[in-house]
């Protein structure tokens, strides 16, 4: 297990890399001087010589990005022009809303996603299957900022009992949670929905019926476990996908999360910040695919042998 | 004579493609599917024109109404008709969704092509670089591309084909691989075949397959990431009636004037479904074993 984690992470390093290369290369490739950007707007002559001085930004590239990654890997992510303190307070400041929402989103995804996908497995050719597929696909393609605007306009503008944007309040994040669960949910539903099928036709299953187990004793010792190892994968991944989902529902509600301040940083051309905010959801999607085979290895060893 | 013979030596190939529709057409969600998606291609195409007032036209005289026999949607707050704006939207909406869907498959398609046939390690460094793209989540690198060359219709294609890119370059190399090893392939290879005859002959009909089954699941993501765009300000500006940033529009009259927002989003939901089950049905039709 420690071999394979080991084996895993170092695998991820090349791609860190090219990670850091490609936002590295996005700030130099930004139209205009780097650092008249870094400088501001209104910045003199002066100021910006002294800041292409600050940043080393007449050396050479190579020296430039083993800086570059120097100073982050020492958490140094620079200073935002907006709120003229370093990038990892403010994104630190960010990161905490948009955590809790990710949470309680993947939450909600995975309770309502298995709980639909079982049914719909158990009732196969039925009609309630039929109703949960359609469910499942209606939340897959409904597109986010359009759910959050229909949940505003029914709970906060009809029934008036939610507040419509801005609040990290436990009532503030009901609608930002339900709108980024949705997609999760009907992805997870139809996942957990064919795996569960798959299992049911597995020979083991009907061993277990013959030997005259009761339904529900093979329902949730034998299917069960054995369909939610591939599920696992699903959620992690989907897990990745609501942080960035967030980016888009944060926007909606204008709930002050990191994707609200990417969106906010790009307005305002916070250099900076959108460069440490690239760094940051790439870096977490990988550590979260490297989690997911980690978990996947803990629940099914013969992955880690392979 | 020669018609008749250009229809004979077509025939090898009709019978695949026709029972591929067939299948299609029994598989039920799909054929609603290609049905439906069929409606809003031809709809970017001839859209503009069935619209019967100039989306672009402003009726001081009707601000905000609802829904009545001079207009089927209602207008909106600058008295321009709803369903007009729709309808010519699908050509910015739709239009963008497909394109950047066909060329990020053509781009990534070439490059899991030459990288699966390359081999060694040039295949290692290209799916490395697969693999960096891969790491950040689409809509990001959609924002951050955006970012660099500003909004736009063209950007925002550029923009939502690249994080199709690694994933039609992954799909392709592994069918590449795959097919590689096959007899027939060695076969051609110990007769002499040249390397390009080998892959446009061999290689190229082999991918075709993956190609649509990904790009038909791919273009209700496309669509989503491009209108997602337009509605967080980063692509088709407004006054153009691109649904996303309609519906960007409608959300400050949201609580006086909810068909403003109802009617673009229901249509990009409807546009993305379509795909959607289009792309469910062409995978279990052509090939179950996809993702």
């Amino acid at each position: 297990m420690i071999p394979f984690l080991g084996n895993r992470a170092l695998q991820m390093v090349p791609t860190v890399l090219g990670v850091m290369i490609l936002v590295f290369f996005f700030v130099r490739a930004l139209p205009g001087d780097p650092a008249r950007l870094y400088a501001g707007q209104e910045a003199t002559l002066d100021e910006i010589v002294e800041v292409r001085e600050r940043f080393g930004l007449d050396d050479s590239l190579p020296e430039q990005f083993a800086r570059y990654v120097a100073q982050t890997a020492r958490g140094d992510l620079g200073v935002s022009f907006r709120a003229n303190r370093p990038v990892g307070n403010v994104l630190l400041r960010h990161a905490v809303p948009t955590l809790t929402l990710a949470g309680l989103a993947i939450v909600m995804a995975i309770a309502a996603g298995l709980a639909l996908g079982i049914a719909a497995a158990l009732q196969r050719g039925t009609l309630s299957d039929l109703a949960i597929t359609v469910i499942s696909i209606l939340g897959i393609s409904t597109p986010s900022f359009f759910l959050g605007i229909v949940l505003i306009w029914v709970f906060a503008v009809q029934l008036g009992v939610l507040p419509v944007a801005g609040a990290t309040s436990a009532r503030g994040m009901v609608l930002p949670a339900l709108t980024l669960a949705a997609a999760s949910t009907g992805t997870i539903a139809r996942f957990a929905r064919s795996s569960f099928l798959e299992v049911l036709g597995e020979d083991f299953v009907r061993t277990a019926k013959a030997k005259g187990l009761a339904a529900t004793t093979v329902r949730y010792k034998h299917v069960l476990r054995n369909a939610l190892i591939p599920v696992v994968t699903i959620v992690g991944l989907q897990f990745g996908f609501l942080l960035s989902g967030a980016i888009i529902v944060e926007t909606v509600f204008s709930f002050p999360g990191l994707g609200w301040l990417l969106i906010e940083s790009i307005t305002a051309r916070d250099y900076p910040v959108i460069q440490a905010l690239l760094l940051v959801f790439s870096l977490q999607f990988l550590v979260i695919n490297l989690l997911v085979d980690v978990t996947y290895a803990a629940i099914d060893p013969r992955v880690a042998h392979e | 004579m020669s018609s008749a013979a250009t229809a004979r030596a077509g025939a090898p190939a009709s019978p695949g493609r026709r029972s591929t529709l067939r299948r299609l057409l029994r598989h039920r969600s799909g054929a609603v599917g290609l049905v439906l998606s069929t409606l809003f291609v031809a709809l970017a195409v001839v859209g503009p024109w069935l619209a019967p007032y100039d989306p672009a036209r402003q009726d001081y005289t009707a601000i905000s109404q609802g829904i009545s026999a001079a207009h089927w949607l209602g207008t909106d707050n600058f008295g321009r008709d709803i369903l007009s704006r729709i309808l010519a939207g699908a050509r910015y909406s739709i239009g963008i969704g497909v394109s950047a869907t066909v060329l990020g498959a053509l781009v990534g398609g070439a490059w899991g092509l030459w990288s699966g046939w390359a081999g060694g390690w040039l295949d290692a460094l290209s799916m490395r670089l697969v693999d960096v793209l891969l790491a950040f989540p689409g809509i990001l690198l959609a924002i951050a591309l955006i970012t660099l060359t500003g909004p736009g219709v063209g950007p925002v294609i550029f923009a939502s084909s690249i994080f199709g890119v690694p994933i039609f370059a992954r799909v392709v190399r592994g069918s590449v691989l795959g097919t590689k090893e096959r007899a027939f392939v060695e076969a051609a290879r110990g007769l002499g075949a040249p390397g390009r005859r080998i892959v446009l002959r061999h290689l190229v009909p082999s991918i075709v397959a993956p190609i649509l089954v990904y790009a038909s699941l791919r273009s209700g993501v496309t669509l989503l990431v491009a209108s997602g765009l337009s509605f967080l300000g980063l692509g088709v500006q407004p006054p153009a009636p691109e649904w996303g940033a309609m519906l960007s529009s409608a959300q400050l009259y949201l609580s006086v004037h909810g068909i403003m927002a109802f009617a673009p989003g229901v249509t990009i939901t409807v546009a993305v479904l379509a795909f959607n089950l289009l792309g469910d049905g062409l995978r279990d039709v052509l090939d179950p074993t996809l993702g």
